[in-house]
Parts: C-alpha cells; sequence; structure tokens
C-alpha cells in the first residue's frame, strides 16, 4: 500500500519544483501511473483480504474504490486547467497541492484497517475539500456552502468517534480483520440503540440521507469542478463504504432501527428525483440526482442482503464515473457561457456534436440503460428490496421512471431544439475535455464487459 | 436479463430516432413522451424479472416452465404491464400517434412492424406461464378488446395520414393481445409476421405521397393521386385491402383465423364484440385513407412535383408488396 500512498505524497514536492509549463503534464502522467498501480490490487484471489502490513490493506469492496479515487485524480488535474489558467504560479501549486492531499487521505482511508484511523481519515478529508470549496469556487454564495458543508458532515461524524472509543472499550480492538471473528450480537437496551444512531449518522449525513442533504446541493453546485468532481464521485462513497463496514458489527438492532431510515431513503428517492424535473440549474440538477442515486445505496445497505451489498458496490462505481463525468460536461457549459442556467445554453448537438455524443451516453447511462454497471447496481438493489417488501417495488418503479425522465430533459434542453442566437461564439471542444470525457466511459463501458470486479465481497 | 437490455435498447434507440429532426421541438417532446410511457412498462418487467428471482431463482425461461410456479398473478400482471407501454395498450397508449413525428422510415421499422410487437413477443414468450392463469387471460383479453376499439374510433377521425396509420397499427396490436387472451400464442405470433408486411409497406406508401407532396401529411389536402402515382396508389390498395382481411391476401391468413377461433371460443362475450366492432372499423378508416387520398379531385397546390421516380423508395415498396400478397400463404403452408 505504501507502493501507492507514497508516491502520492510525492506528488506535492514535484507540484512546487515543477517548471512553470510542466506543471500539469507531469502532475497528471505521474498521476495517472499511480492508477495503473492500484489496478493491480483488483486482482483478489480469494474472499479474504489483502493484506498489506498492520494498517493498511485492501478487499474485494474497497479495491474497486481505490481505483476509482486514483483513477479520478488525473481527471480532475485536466479538468481544472482551464479555469485555473489566468491564476498566479504560486494559487495553481497550491490546488495542486490541496488537490493531491485530499487523494492521499482518501487513499488512507479506503485501505484503512482499524477504525479509528478510519475515522481520522475520515475528518481529515473534510479539509482539502473545504479549502478547495471556499477559495476556489465561483460564486459568492461558496462561503455559506463551504459552512452547511463542514458542519453538517462534523455534526453527524462526533458521536462516531465517541461511538468507536466505547466499542474499543468493549471489544479491546477496532481492527477489521479482528472484528470479523469476535462479533457478537449486541443486545437489546437502550444505550445500544444510541450507539446504533451514533455509529450511522455520520455516514447518513455524508451519502446524504435525504432529511440531511441540503449541503449537498450548495457544496457541488459552488465547488470548482475537480471539487464537484471528487465531491460526487467518492466522498460520498466514503459514507457508503463506511455504512458498509460498520453494519456487520451492528445486529440485529439493524432489523428494527433501520425502518426510519428505509422510508426516509425511499421517499428522498422520489422527492429529489422530481425536484430534479423542475431545475433551471445544470449543476444543482446533478447533485440532487446524486442524492436520489446514494438513496438507493442507502436502502441496499440497510437491507443487509449479499444481493443488495452487490448491488450497492457496483451502483456506487457507477455512480461515481457518471456523476464525474456529468459535472465535466457541464463545466463545459459553464467555461463557455459562465452561467449555470440550462436553458442560456442549448441546442447544442447543431455546433458540438461530439460533446453531443458524450452527453447522450452520460445520460443514458445515469438513466441506467442495460448492460451499464449502472444498471447492474440498480437492478440487484431492486430485487433485494423487492424481496424485503413487495410494495418497495412501486416507489423503485417510480424512481426509475423519474430518473429516465430528467436525464433525458438534461439531454433534450441542453442538446437538442434550436439553438439559441447568442451562442455563436463559443469555442469548439478542447481535445482535453474529449479525452476527459473518453477517459470517464471507457472504464464505465469496459465495466460493463465483467461486472465482477466490482461486485464486492459477496459475489 | 438479455430481453431486458433488448427491451431498454429499442426504448431508447426510439427515443433517438423519434428525435431524429431534433431541431424540432414537437419532435423531442414526442420521443420524451415515448420514453415516458416506456418506463412505466418497464417497471412492470423488473416487478416481474424481481418476482421470478425471489420465487423460481432464475431469470432462465426454461426453468421458470419447468418449475411452473402457482400463483403467477403478480408476474403476470407485471409483464401485462410491460407490454402495454411497449405495445401502446390502451392506458399508455398516446406515445405511438405522438411518435409519428419521427421520419416515415422509422415509423415503418419501428412502429409498426418490429418494436411494438415486442409486448406482444413477451407475452408469447411466457405463454405456458398464462396458459395457466385464466385472471390474467381474462384481463389480455379485455385489455386488448378495449384498446382496439378505441384505437379504432380514433382513427375514424383523425386527419393526418401518418397519425390514421399510427392508430391502426394499435388496433391490430389490440388484436394480438386479444389473441394472446383467447389463449392462441401461434395465431398472434403469426399475426405479428403478416401485419408487419402490409403495415410497413403502408408507412412507406404515406410516406412516399407525404414526399412528393412536399410534406403534406393533411389527408384533407390530398387528393385525385390515383393517377398521378400509380404505383404507390395500388401498393397503398392492396395494403388496406390486406390490412383488412380480404380473403387471399396476407391478412387473410392471420386475421380471419384470429376471429373464427374468438368466435368459436369459450370466451367473454363482451371482449368479442368489440373485436368485431373493431375489425369492421379497420375496413372503414383504410376506406378513408384511400377515397381521400387517391380518389377525387387533387386539392393540393398544384405546382409540387410528384414523381415516383427514386428507386429504393419504389424497390422497398415493391418487395413489400409482394411479401403482402403472398407471405400468409407461403407462412401457412
Amino acid at each position: 500500500m505504501l507502493k501507492i500512498i507514497i508516491p502520492t505524497i510525492m506528488l506535492m514536492p514535484l507540484t512546487w519544483l515543477s517548471k512553470k509549463n510542466m506543471i500539469w503534464i507531469n502532475t497528471t502522467t505521474y498521476s495517472l501511473l499511480i492508477s495503473l498501480i492500484s489496478l493491480s490490487l483488483l486482482n483478489q484471489p480469494s474472499n479474504n483480504s489483502l493484506n498489506f502490513s498492520l494498517m493498511f490493506f485492501s478487499d474485494p469492496l474497497s479495491a474497486p474504490l481505490l481505483v476509482l479515487t486514483t483513477w479520478l485524480l488525473p481527471l480532475m488535474l485536466m479538468a481544472s486547467q482551464h479555469h485555473l489558467s489566468k491564476e498566479p504560479l504560486i494559487r495553481k501549486k497550491l490546488y495542486i497541492t490541496m488537490l493531491t492531499m485530499l487523494q492521499t487521505f482518501l487513499i488512507m482511508t479506503f485501505t484503512a484497517t482499524e477504525l479509528i484511523s478510519f475515522y481520522i481519515l475520515f475528518e481529515a478529508t473534510l479539509v482539502p475539500t473545504l479549502i478547495i470549496i471556499t477559495r476556489w469556487g465561483n460564486q459568492t454564495e461558496r462561503l455559506n456552502a463551504g459552512l452547511y458543508f463542514l458542519f453538517y458532515t462534523l455534526m453527524g461524524s462526533l458521536p462516531l468517534l465517541v461511538a468507536l472509543i466505547s466499542i474499543q472499550n468493549l471489544t479491546g480492538s477496532l481492527n477489521f480483520l479482528l472484528i470479523q471473528y469476535w462479533n457478537q450480537a449486541l443486545p437489546d437496551s437502550w444505550s445500544n440503540i444510541f450507539l446504533w444512531l451514533a455509529c450511522m449518522m455520520a455516514f447518513m449525513v455524508k451519502m446524504p440521507l435525504y432529511g440531511l442533504h441540503l449541503w449537498l446541493p450548495k457544496a457541488h453546485v459552488e465547488a470548482p469542478i475537480a471539487g464537484s468532481m471528487v465531491l460526487a464521485a467518492i466522498l460520498l462513497k466514503l459514507g457508503g463504504y463506511g455504512m458498509l463496514r460498520i453494519t456487520t458489527m451492528l445486529n440485529p438492532q439493524t432489523s428494527f432501527m433501520a425502518y426510519p431510515f428505509l422510508m426516509l431513503s425511499l421517499w428522498g428517492m422520489i422527492m429529489t428525483s422530481s425536484i430534479c424535473l423542475r431545475q433551471t440549474d445544470l449543476k444543482s440538477l446533478i447533485a440532487y440526482s446524486s442524492v436520489s442515486h446514494m438513496a438507493l445505496v442507502i436502502v441496499a445497505v440497510l437491507i443487509q442482503t449479499p444481493w443488495s451489498y452487490m448491488g450497492a458496490t457496483a451502483l456506487m462505481i457507477a455512480h461515481g464515473l457518471t456523476s464525474s463525468m456529468l459535472f465535466c460536461l457541464a463545466n463545459s457549459n459553464y467555461e463557455r457561457t459562465h452561467s449555470r442556467t440550462m436553458i442560456l445554453a442549448r441546442g447544442l448537438q447543431t455546433l458540438l456534436p461530439l460533446m453531443a455524443a458524450w452527453w447522450l451516453l452520460a445520460s443514458l447511462t445515469n438513466l441506467a440503460l442495460p448492460p451499464s454497471i449502472n444498471l447492474i447496481g440498480e437492478l440487484f438493489v431492486v430485487m433485494s428490496s423487492f424481496s424485503w417488501s413487495n410494495i418497495t417495488i412501486i416507489l423503485m418503479g417510480a424512481n426509475i421512471t423519474i430518473t429516465a425522465l430528467y436525464s433525458l430533459y438534461m439531454l433534450i434542453t441542453t442538446q437538442r431544439g434550436k439553438y439559441t442566437h447568442h451562442i455563436n461564439n463559443i469555442k469548439p471542444s478542447f481535445t482535453r475535455e474529449n479525452a476527459l470525457m473518453a477517459l470517464h466511459m471507457t472504464p464505465l463501458l469496459l465495466l460493463s464487459l465483467n461486472p465482477k470486479i466490482i461486485l464486492g465481497f459477496t459475489y | 436479463f438479455q430481453l431486458f437490455i433488448g427491451w431498454e435498447g429499442v426504448g431508447i434507440m426510439s427515443f433517438l430516432l423519434i428525435g431524429w429532426w431534433y431541431g424540432r421541438t414537437d419532435a423531442n417532446t414526442a420521443a420524451l413522451q415515448a420514453i415516458l410511457y416506456n418506463r412505466i412498462g418497464d417497471i412492470g418487467f423488473i416487478m416481474a424479472m424481481a418476482w421470478f428471482l425471489f420465487n423460481t431463482n432464475t431469470w432462465d425461461l426454461q426453468q421458470i416452465f419447468m418449475l411452473d410456479p402457482n400463483l403467477t398473478n403478480l408476474p403476470l400482471l407485471g409483464l401485462l404491464l410491460a407490454a402495454t407501454g411497449k405495445s401502446a395498450q390502451f392506458g399508455l397508449h398516446p406515445w405511438l400517434p405522438s411518435a409519428m413525428e419521427g421520419p416515415t422510415p422509422v415509423s415503418a421499422l419501428l412502429h409498426s412492424s418490429t418494436m411494438v410487437v415486442a409486448g406482444v413477443f413477451l407475452l408469447i414468450r411466457f405463454h405456458p406461464l398464462m396458459e395457466n392463469n385464466k385472471t390474467i387471460q381474462s384481463l389480455t383479453l379485455c385489455l386488448g378488446a378495449i384498446t382496439t376499439l378505441f384505437t379504432a374510433i380514433c382513427a375514424l377521425t383523425q386527419n393526418d395520414i401518418k397519425k390514421i396509420i399510427a392508430f391502426s397499427t394499435s388496433s391490430q396490436l389490440g388484436l394480438m393481445i386479444v389473441t394472446m387472451g383467447i389463449n392462441q400464442p401461434y395465431l398472434a405470433f403469426l399475426h405479428i409476421c403478416t401485419h408487419a408486411f402490409f403495415k410497413a409497406m403502408l408507412f412507406m406508401c404515406s410516406g412516399s405521397i407525404i414526399h412528393s407532396l412536399n410534406d403534406e401529411q393533411d389527408i384533407r389536402k390530398m387528393g385525385g393521386l390515383f393517377n398521378a402515382m400509380p404505383f404507390t396508389t395500388t401498393s397503398l390498395i392492396i395494403g388496406s385491402l390486406a390490412l383488412t382481411g380480404i380473403p387471399f391476401l396476407t391478412g387473410f391468413y392471420s386475421k380471419d383465423l384470429i376471429i373464427e377461433t374468438a368466435n368459436t371460443s369459450y370466451t367473454n362475450a363482451w371482449a368479442l364484440l368489440m373485436t368485431l366492432i373493431a375489425t369492421s372499423l379497420t375496413a372503414v378508416y383504410s376506406t378513408r385513407i384511400i377515397f381521400f387520398a387517391l380518389l377525387g379531385q387533387p386539392r393540393f397546390l398544384p405546382l409540387t412535383s410528384i414523381n415516383e421516380n427514386s428507386p429504393f423508395l419504389i424497390n422497398s415498396i415493391k418487395r413489400l408488396l409482394i411479401g403482402s400478397i403472398f407471405a400468409g400463404f407461403f407462412i401457412s403452408n
């Protein structure tokens, strides 16, 4: 694991010592190489975890997320080149340093063995993200967004600290590997109910759950492109990953404690999808669609069946790639019209057909077209929720319909129809942008051929 | 699962093709409408898949039929919903007339012959399960009967030639669903094959007419094409005759068999009555097309260059014509 962490840390001196015209090239190339190293982790020979040291390990659940994280760093760097082009050199280097720091913390989080170290790094990821949002965001609301982001997450995760410490006292260790074997059912008492709540709330806020999701649209919309990408793709998945890890310890309370959260997720899915239909702001639409997809993951994790865990992990990876791609597309619109309103940049298919093709692919995977991994994730979640209770299929079905509607609505509004008369001076698509989209789409399409890799540890 | 991939795939292709002329707002809204209704049907499909997975542990058709589960109400209801969405049955039907915003060959391919029969095809594939379930059979019967009557009545009052043919497609689909309802999957499949020939030909003929009249689609503004476009006229008349089931053309072999079977089987008398009325209405609206588009004095602007010179168009109509006349004979013998 050090093979990945040390090069990532070394990316920081790389940026500070590079020459002015080489910073982007250097960092992007080396981060791509690092992602290639992480691909070797995907070769998991057995269902047990691959242990690297006392502190770091990787198993079929965290390996795909790790690969996603390392894959996204070069993409983030590529996407940020344009909006940082006018900044002074020091600030560019600072930005890249922030991204790299975030990346290091994320890698360590996904491979942490001990729950306390997981927690520390979980909190640590907040700091660079906050700096990225508030310093390099584009509108004045970014300060408000940063506030919401920070305090929502902190409020949720402080109880988690208390809970982890108490579990450490009870069982003597918080090491993942050992907990599998020492697991005992929690007796039914008030304090254990609070323990359950304390453990879960941090991840519920991070996911986010429908009632606690207010930070998400603000943070996603105000963040610069790399911030949005990493937020949507990875940070939300931290919540999912944490939930998947921690539910193994929390039985049997989950069977009755999960009900309110399940109801909130199921209802929230439909509510946020419906909000998407009426949005005028493109990034906001994608942000709410993220909430909707993550609600599916919450439902899957709380049901706790093997199929649902498979669906949750597949959906996390698929959604990471799709949302990140959609944000890149929205950013390409933003860079040209400097506004996020959808109707200001419509009829793009006439002018930028290749970009329209990427829009089409992104929208199709967003609405979970077979045989993409988005579908596999959603299908597994729907199947398992049907087995949990037959009636949920109605809500899931409604969500699928509305998701299809707003994805295609987004496509139609930005691509189809007559173009506006003030659009004739936009720059054509850069190769960099096309490469970005292709790099997002290629893993998504390749994974459709062999989804086994991302199906997690219950395959 | 593979069925589902194809199922969704045709839905999306339908979206893309209906919205082919994407500069036109109507086309875009029609495409979105198609996806909406299709998706609602897909919920039914997914529900059926979930039930099958949960109760028979498989998505494989052979295994499902071998296991022959009882109480198949829920999945068959789901499949019926899927067929309703995809095949534009009553309740989820408005997308089919709106889909006429697409180019005519698209309509000829997707929305007359191949895609819309996907719903019926689904029911045919699952017919071993439907044989044992009387409730679902009655439901399909009534649904098909309502559809065919309702859309046939709608077709009577339309003025756009493509919409008339679209409603006629919907009506024929209802007929196919009725056939499923009386437990005759093979006849339904036969009707799918034969109907494909003459419906596609009708669409291509109407495309030829529309194109040569400079994109005029309203039949009140056509007329007198009998002499000006002889080949198209011939094929249109033969297509309409085949549609109504004139003996010994293609439609006869399937449609007449369906009506006969329906009459002689122990079935819902009201549904039967609906179907018979709808069948007679097919003759009415087909004659309406012929009367308005072909006969009488020309009602269009005089300066259009009416020609049938494009060999692609003529060749394709020619082949469909031969099929319309002979296919029924060949398939049944």
